[in-house]
């Protein structure tokens, strides 16, 4: 029943959101196969792809047809349009897509919340936009513009929140499909429009238009790929707008970084200034679609690297830097020599004064494409709040510069700004991803850029006015041979690719869940370790930790695990996820240890011997957006599921009452004498949790404590009873270590009794109470003995892990286990033993 | 004789801690204050019953020479009650034990034999002093007889060994005469059997451990042997009539001796068909009769049919057994003397049968709540 509550008030997300937002995006599906991943990104960046060109052909266009100054306007509507929907609608949809790839099952709430959210913010921009209007002293028209927009931002925004759900569906062709479609409309529909006479204000009512034809082609695709009904819960709501604060925070830092320039620039120079600084943007933009799209694509790649292998972490990281350079640092070069060619083969003369600057602009092209795959890395280390440092570092230089420049060189002076407050951006990034030693080793990487780059600029200002495909031709001839002569590539840049391109290494990853096995006691030996070896997704990544390394070395070598530690702290970085089977007082820190560094844990149960622990762990979990599973093997049973359903469905009518009796001579094979000192918890905590944890499950709820009995005399119980009351339900529990005990349950309601075998989890017959008798048979085919039952616990681990589902026995689900399993102890008391008491006089000498 | 009083700090090792017995010796000398214990247990699947009383405790195999000298370190006297069932631990353990103890220079060991070492065949009072005799085919009477003979060979060493040979032990965690019988008489196929008029030699466990802590506290039991049995001289159907009152079932009938003996006969063959088959075949049948269906139940029904029908050996020997064992001589040298009556003992062992869930039915009220005729102290268990 807890389960509910599980999301609805997810934390806020820390530092610790790190990889799992990169692993929500790309991986969705445990069978997430490496061909439905890349598939998804692919498309993704298709569509990315298309709606640049798209609207860059079409700039193109109308920045002829409009001139200068209409270009500017029709800039500054669409700015404020893709400025407000950037607020309104991205952060919201990044949260959703992490959300909804953890749980599926909350598809109602979560869309009908993000949309709620959405709309209510739309609201806002109205709101807005005349006082920016009246602020910058925008002409009239521009304000009707910018009113426009404010309407198309309520189709756009849903449309983004669609999207978000699409992606996470694996659906991402719907997004390209939706894009290109968008982009077809509009065009047509500005075509038309201009060819009629008619002005910006008119495109901006087709971008309305286009964007809502999108809502309802996406409806219609959300309504083909899962039924949706629309749902709303204030709690639910709350919860993701708490959520959504961080995420909002950090995405409008970026957003008002990108768009400081063109925001005061409008303010200080006019509505031309922005037409002609906008037109060297594109320019820019447009080069920077394929980082972006690369730093997407390798964003999950680099998240597992880091934790798998630092070194080809930093090698990836490295040489992405480099590759980026040696594509930037002379195209930056020849653009500078060739803008005024190229400004007057993409604009009219008309724009002949964007030239000086993208001239300047254009050496902000780097760090377009380098600073966002920095950021990523850092998001891949966990070290998201260094990038929102960073951005807040550049945001303020950029507000600085651009002011001061902008009021002194207009456009130029904002393109500068840009570039220094990029510069620093870059540099902060490096000082905090690289060590020195790199950092020095990557400035005499550039030297030899820079100077291969030279030639490159020679070739093209020698060639300035030749052809382009001679020109081009020509570059690219020189420069590769100057590359090699300077040693910028050599032989071993083969890595980079290797490392891009090796299947198992890279592609394949979220089949590949590494986990550590914490505990190498019985447990671990019976239980968890074998369905590990024969699970596809986990055979291969299995770490042992455990004190006792001889222990665990014999276990690595009967059940193939690649490593093993004495210390459990090093396996960070070796595993996504942990099975904490240590003892039971030792699971709380350790389950922490691993929940703070945002590595998913299975517990053994009981999850904690303590309340207060259980519900730490629980926070501790939600806050760094890792699972916390606990292991309550017989929620597994198929006969009990079906014995809740039964319940709850009232077939057995009130219930009247339930006794369930579990015990055997101890015969597990333990390891260790753990279980046998004098602090430590007996037979109630052991196997008891087992019992109540089923009758909770049963009964969804939490029944009230009556009495509690047992035998400890000094150390763990081997024999107790716990009575327990829910509404007119009387619960009996009793479990022992020292022999059999009726080992099965019955459970008795005013229309009928179950009454089974502990372990008989393959039918439930009912017994009713007018005479009929009726056996319900569960398909329990799979499972043959209890030990069989790790199966799906491993299978929801790594599906939970893997984000296609979450878990089955979540923690917070437990905690009312927990909460009477430790009441039971505080109220135990002494059975009454009658033939002890003859004992209980000291014998004085015989 | 009054012993002298040897305080709580005396250091005990008793082997078979998580056992009937020695579980109850570990038991009486920490609920008493006796003396520290110290159990010895085959390995720590054993430890659930001293566990819970926090009893210091040995993982110690006798058979072992190593870990029994290091669980023979820094204690003054071995209480030897661990149960097994092949001739190497009987034997080779008590020997072990035995020379750790010479080793160690330890003060006192006491030996739990049996009675089953006489000749049972003897009728009327069986004393100390009565033949032993090896028989075919018993291998823990024999065993144990050559275990005495070890015990012997150190106390001409010099180690002062004390025999004990109690006769058959009920009370709680027991199991052939506490929870099997218990459990043949609720099956409601057992009944008294015509011309077994034999004599049940029990005691309750109680005894024995009072009889244990009584050699330990007087110097005078060194380099002895004893009998122990309970003090009531009843018969088998005595004993079983008078469970069955306590456990408040409907009275017995009386089976006679030609049914009973034929029932046996038939019963023993299905026995000895049924262990040959589960010896073999035990993974198989195991999971046969875990997954239910007609076989399972055809399979439960044997082992409950076998259950409640006696085995040639107990209707042909055990129910004819016409001697008593005398415990004249730990009275006379110790001055103790059994004082658990039959009655009694069968009332704690019902209490805790119903504790453990081994009874079906509710016990009767005078029986749950009844007044309690066993000995007030302690002190007095020991010392009477």
């Amino acid at each position: 029943m807890d389960d509910r509550k599980d999301n609805a008030t997810n934390g806020d997300a820390t530092n610790g959101v790190n990889q799992n937002d990169a692993a929500a995006v790309e991986s969705h599906s445990d069978s997430g196969s490496a061909l439905r991943t890349s598939k998804n990104t692919m498309m993704l960046v298709a569509g990315m792809v298309v709606r640049m060109v798209g609207s860059f052909l079409f700039a193109l266009y109308c920045a002829a047809l409009l001139g200068v100054e209409g270009f500017g306007k029709y800039s500054i509507a669409l700015f404020y349009f893709e400025l407000f929907l950037s607020l309104s609608a991205t952060a919201i949809g990044i949260l959703l897509t992490r959300d909804l790839a953890r749980r599926p099952d909350r598809l109602k709430q979560l869309l009908s919340s993000a949309l709620v959210m959405g709309t209510l913010l739309c609201c806002l921009a109205p709101l807005a936009v005349l006082p920016f209007g009246k602020l910058f002293n925008y002409s009239p028209d521009t304000i009707q513009a910018m009113g426009i927009a404010c309407l198309a931002l309520f189709p756009a925004a849903w449309c983004v929140i669609l999207e978000a759900f699409f992606v996470t569906k694996e659906r991402a062709e719907f997004v390209t499909g939706g894009a290109t479609l968008e982009a077809a409309v509009r065009l047509v529909l500005s075509f038309g429009l201009l060819m009629a006479g008619f002005g910006f204000v008119e495109l901006i009512w087709a971008l309305a238009i286009a964007r809502s034809v999108l809502l309802v082609a996406y409806w219609k695709g959300l309504q083909r790929v899962t039924p949706f009904q629309f749902g709303f819960s204030f709690q639910s709501a709350w919860g993701f707008f708490k959520r959504w604060r961080t995420f909002a925070a950090e995405n409008w830092m970026a957003t008002i970084y990108t768009n400081l320039d063109v925001l005061v620039l409008s303010f200080i120079s006019g509505e031309v200034a922005v037409g002609l600084y906008s037109a060297a943007w594109k320019l820019v933009r447009l080069g920077s679609v394929f980082a972006k799209s690369y730093t997407t694509a390798v964003f999950p790649v680099m998240s597992r690297l880091y934790s798998k292998s630092r070194d080809q972490f930093h090698i990836l990281c490295r040489e992405t830097i480099r590759a980026m350079a040696l594509v930037t640092i002379p195209a930056a070069i020849a653009i500078v020599i060739l803008a005024d060619r190229l400004v007057q083969m993409l604009f009219t003369a008309e724009y002949a004064e964007a030239v000086p600057i993208l001239r300047v602009l254009i050496w902000t092209l780097f760090a377009e494409f380098v600073n966002p795959f920095l950021s990523h890395a850092l998001f891949a280390q966990g070290k998201q709040r260094k990038s929102m440092n960073v951005a807040a570092v550049s945001l303020f230089i950029n507000v600085i510069a651009t002011y001061m420049l902008v009021s002194r060189y207009g456009a130029v002076g904002a393109a500068a700004g840009t570039v220094l407050s990029g510069l620093v951006a870059m540099v902060c990034y490096f000082a905090y991803l690289l060590p020195p030693a790199q950092i020095a080793k990557m400035g005499i990487v550039f030297a030899r850029l820079a100077l291969a780059a030279t030639g490159v600029g020679a070739t093209a200002y020698l060639l300035r006015d030749a052809s382009w495909p001679l020109l081009v031709g020509t570059s690219v001839a020189v420069y590769v041979p100057l590359l090699w002569i300077t040693g910028s590539i050599h032989r071993s840049d083969k890595e980079l690719l290797k490392l891009l391109m090796k299947g198992d290494g890279v592609k394949t990853d979220m089949k590949n869940i590494r986990v550590g096995v914490i505990g190498c006691g019985a447990i671990a030996e019976c239980y968890h370790l074998p369905a590990l070896a024969c699970n596809k997704h986990t055979r291969d990544g299995i770490v042992l930790a455990d004190l006792n390394t001889e222990r665990a070395q014999v276990l690595a070598d009967k059940f193939n695990a690649s490593e093993v530690c004495g210390d459990f702290k090093q396996l960070e970085g070796k595993v996504d996820a942990v099975i904490v089977a240590t003892p039971p007082t030792s699971h709380h820190s350790i389950s922490r240890w691993f929940l703070e560094r945002g590595i998913h844990v299975l517990c053994e149960k009981p999850l904690t011997e303590e309340i207060a622990d259980a519900r730490d762990l629980i926070n501790c979990a939600r806050a760094n957006n890792a699972y916390l599973l606990v292991n309550q093997t017989r929620r597994f049973f198929p006969a009990y599921q079906k014995i809740r359903e039964l319940i709850a469905e009232g077939v057995l009518g009130d219930l009247v009452s339930i006794d369930y009796q579990d015990g055997v001579e101890f015969d597990w094979p333990a390891a260790s004498p753990h279980h046998f000192r004098p602090d430590a918890r007996g037979a109630w905590s052991d196997t008891g949790v087992h019992l109540l944890d089923s009758v909770l499950y049963w009964i969804d709820a939490r029944p009230e404590l009556v009495s509690s009995e047992n035998d400890a005399d000094g150390g763990p119980e081997a024999l107790a009873t716990v009575k327990l009351k829910h509404q007119s339900c009387d619960i009996t529990i009793k479990v022992s270590r020292l022999g059999r005990l009726m080992n099965g349950f019955r459970i008795e309601g005013t229309k009928g009794v179950i009454e089974s075998g502990a372990e008989n989890w393959s039918s439930v017959v009912v017994q009713f109470k007018n005479g009929r008798r009726k056996k319900y048979n569960c398909p329990a085919g799979a499972f043959q003995k209890y030990t069989d039952f790790a199966h799906p616990l491993i299978d929801n681990l790594v599906a939970s892990v893997s984000g296609s589902g979450v878990p089955f026995v979540s923690g917070e689900s437990t905690l009312a286990t927990i909460e009477l399993l430790e009441a039971a102890y505080e109220k135990a008391r002494l059975y009454d033993m009658s033939w002890n008491a003859i004992w209980k006089e000291p014998v004085h000498g015989a | 004789m009054v012993p002298e009083m040897k305080n709580n700090s005396r250091r005990i090792l008793v082997t078979g801690a998580s056992g009937f017995v020695g579980g109850r010796v570990v038991e009486a000398m920490q609920l008493s204050g006796f003396a520290t214990a110290i159990g010895t247990i085959r390995g720590w699947t054993r430890a659930a019953r001293p566990g819970r009383k926090a009893t210091e405790v040995v993982v110690c195999d006798i058979c072992n020479e190593d870990d029994v000298r290091a669980a023979v370190k820094d204690v003054e006297a071995i209480v030897h009650c661990a149960y097994t069932d092949d001739r190497d631990s009987i034997v080779g353990g008590t020997r072990n034990l035995l020379q750790a103890a010479v080793d160690e220079g330890i003060e006192q060991f006491v030996f739990l034999s049996s009675a089953e070492v006489y000749d049972t065949a003897t009728a009327g009072e069986i004393a100390e002093d009565s033949p032993t005799d090896t028989k075919e085919n018993c291998l823990y009477k024999n065993c144990k007889i050559e275990a005495e003979q070890v015990c012997c060979e150190f106390r001409e060493r010099g180690l002062p060994v004390t025999i004990l040979r109690p006769s058959l032990i009920y009370g709680p965690f027991g199991k052939s005469w506490s929870i099997d019988v218990a459990e043949r008489l609720q099956s409601g196929k057992w009944g008294l059997f015509a011309d077994r008029n034999g004599l049940a030699n029990l005691v309750y466990v109680d005894d024995v451990v009072g009889a244990i802590l009584a050699c330990l506290s007087n110097p005078a039991a060194a380099g002895e042997t004893f009998n122990l049995n309970g003090p009531d001289r009843v018969t088998w159907n005595d004993y079983f009539e008078q469970f069955n009152d306590v456990l408040g079932l409907p009275p017995l009938t009386t089976i006679s001796a030609t049914k009973s003996g034929l029932r046996t006969k038939i019963m023993d063959a299905v026995g000895a068909m049924a262990y040959g088959l589960v010896d073999r075949f035990e993974d198989q049948l195991m999971e046969i009769y875990l997954k239910g269906g007609l076989a399972s139940k055809i399979m439960k029904k044997v082992k409950g049919e076998l259950n409640a029908t006696p085995s040639a050996t107990e209707l042909n020997d055990l129910y004819q057994r016409q001697f008593f064992l005398s415990t004249d001589k730990i009275s006379e040298k110790l001055g103790f003397a059994s004082r658990v009556d039959l009655q009694t003992g069968m009332q704690h062992t019902a209490k805790w049968l119903e504790l453990h869930e081994k009874l079906t039915c509710p016990l009767p009220m005078h029986v749950n709540g009844g007044p309690d005729s066993s000995p007030s102290s302690s002190q007095e268990l020991v010392s009477r």
